[in-house]
């Protein structure tokens, strides 16, 4: 006998769930940097374009999909469009290759916010980094030995992760009522010690300054539809799962814009706390503020614990309060990956997610091994590079190609406006079946250009093709053979092609 | 700070978080689903 579904306590538990999943490191250590290249305050325009006409209609679609159908990615897709299922099983295999290396990143911060106790990183937070605390060593090929801090760091992770999700909803949820809005304090309270600094004004002046004749570049509007697209969670499988544990008559609409604007709302306020902590550095140094401003780990682990030693005034808290923020940030991420693939193998094959979550976390904390050596880094950047662009541009544009034409779109647009606070329009429609497949398609191009010459990163060919090429491979074929063996025991096709599957009562607990 | 980076940054701010005001409002004006339970 089929159990019921688990249920979200309630709407606020879900949107929060949802918003910690979009809300990561990437909020903090790249929107301002991308904002800040692409025409600064002028970038906000075709930010906001592309949120409005990608992040909030593919927030839709895959709340719908999940919510309509109450099954995780690969179950849902394959109700949705039979013979379809191995694409949610690409967004899982995904989720969980992320989620092995984030797992790294937030073991780091946990090292980090015990290095900010007396700033462990002197003068030279640079050198610390990458040759002291991470002994880069001189090539991917180069493992070196195994690093026991980080080590220490990805246990802790996934401890927390297992702990969190040993309960199910009903551990989540008491969560995310804590790590969701803990963040926001905590980046509130950097923004406050950030404009409060000398030289905060002349930061912000970079990262607001609209440079108009940008918004005539192509790639600025390419740059805007990417960070939305990465950065609200979309592809991953995640927010289908999520969505599948609400009843089937709830709102999808209104909850979309929710996500998506708090989504958008947290990244513009880190600019704040970015680019006036970056103004302090640049005026401190007395160098002009685009050669202290960076991104990426760069940002997180050189230019803020750099600007942190020479706060005038407790830099030891404010330290604690950055990396403390960096991993509440991170682990509602991180969780969520790691929800899509527990959800996805209870669907198929019912087994018991007490049990499989335990399993899962393992796995998880072995597969994050090889970034934990001298090399890691490497590897690191190798795998999110294609995990990315190769694996959640493919998987969204795959998603708005069955969505947009080959189910009956229109009927799964009156099934968001039957069950929604408000409705959606036509204009729904054109941005799933026209605009955001074709602006995927010409990002995934470009980026297959890029890839060729010259070669990304400048990597030497071979660890391109196992960390990039090989890792994408293995998590398609798996997926392949995955929806194979569950196409065997196959189920009754759903009757989406003849029209009754998107518009009838939404068969829940099924 | 020049001029166009705060009405920049004012015209973000009300699209962002005045958007998400207005939804918030309209879920609690709805609230149709706040009884979902089964903790």
């Amino acid at each position: 006998m089929s159990q019921p579904r688990d249920r979200w306590a309630s709407r606020l538990k879900f949107i929060l769930a949802a918003v910690g999943l979009a809300v990561g490191l990437g909020n903090v250590w790249r929107f301002p940097y991308v904002a800040y290249e692409n025409g600064g305050g002028a970038f906000m325009i075709p930010y906001l374009v592309a949120l409005f006409t990608a992040g909030i209609p593919l927030l839709m679609l895959e709340f719908g999909i999940g919510q309509r159908l109450q099954k995780a990615a690969p179950q849902a897709m394959e109700k949705l469009r039979p013979g379809t299922g191995w694409i949610g099983w690409w967004a899982v295999g995904i989720s969980l290759v992320i989620v092995a290396y984030y797992a790294v990143i937030m073991a780091w911060a946990w090292n980090y916010l015990h290095f900010s106790l007396t700033q462990a990183w002197g003068n030279n937070a640079n050198s610390f980094f990458y040759d002291q605390y991470l002994s880069v060593s001189e090539s991917p090929g180069e493992f070196g030995s195994i690093n026991l801090p980080i080590l220490g760091g990805l246990a802790l992770t996934w401890i927390s992760i297992y702990l969190i999700l040993r309960k199910g909803l009903i551990s989540v949820g008491k969560v995310v009522i804590w790590t969701v809005p803990l963040p926001v304090i905590l980046l509130l309270i950097l923004v406050i010690r950030g404009v409060t600094l000398d030289g905060a004004m002349e930061g912000l002046s970079y990262y607001l300054t609209p440079d108009l004749s940008r918004l005539l570049d192509p790639e600025v509007w390419l740059a805007a539809y990417g960070q939305v697209f990465f950065s609200v969670g979309i592809g991953w499988g995640i927010m289908i799962a999520y969505a599948s544990y609400r009843p089937g008559k709830t709102d999808i609409t209104n909850n979309a814009f929710i996500t998506a604007l708090l989504d958008g709302g947290i990244s513009f306020l880190a600019g704040f706390a970015v680019f006036s902590t970056v103004g302090y550095l640049a005026h401190l140094n007395q160098v002009p503020v685009p050669d202290a401003v960076q991104s990426g780990f760069g940002l997180a682990f050189v230019a803020y614990p750099t600007a942190i030693s020479q706060m005038p005034f407790l830099p030891a808290v404010f330290g604690i309060v950055f990396f403390l923020m960096l991993l509440t940030l991170g682990i509602d991420s991180a969780f969520g990956m790691v929800e899509a693939v527990i959800a996805a193998v209870h669907d198929e094959w019912k087994i018991s997610k007490k049990t499989f979550t335990l399993f899962a976390c393992i796995g998880g904390f072995l597969l994050g091994l090889p970034f934990v050596f001298d090399n890691g880094i490497y590897w690191l950047d190798i795998v999110d590079h294609w995990a990315c662009a190769y694996g959640l541009a493919v998987v969204g544009l795959l998603e708005c190609i069955i969505a947009g034409w080959m189910i009956r779109t229109q009927e799964f647009r009156m099934y968001l406006n039957a069950v929604s606070d408000f409705r959606v329009g036509n204009w729904w429609t054109f941005c799933i079946r026209f605009l955001t497949p074709v602006i995927l398609l010409i990002m995934f191009a470009r980026t297959l250009i890029q890839e060729i010459t010259p070669l990304y990163g400048d990597y030497p060919s071979w660890s391109l093709w196992i960390g990039g090429w090989g890792v994408t491979t293995v998590v398609v074929l798996i997926s392949v053979i995955l929806h194979l063996k569950s196409k065997m025991k196959e189920l009754p096709p759903l009757p989406v092609a003849d029209g009754e599957g998107l518009s009838g009562e939404p068969d829940r607990n099924k | 700070m020049n001029i166009s980076a705060v009405v920049f940054a004012i015209l973000t701010s009300v699209f962002l978080y005045g958007g998400l005001a207005v939804c918030i409002r309209i879920a609690l004006m709805k609230n149709r689903d706040t009884v979902e339970t089964s903790e």
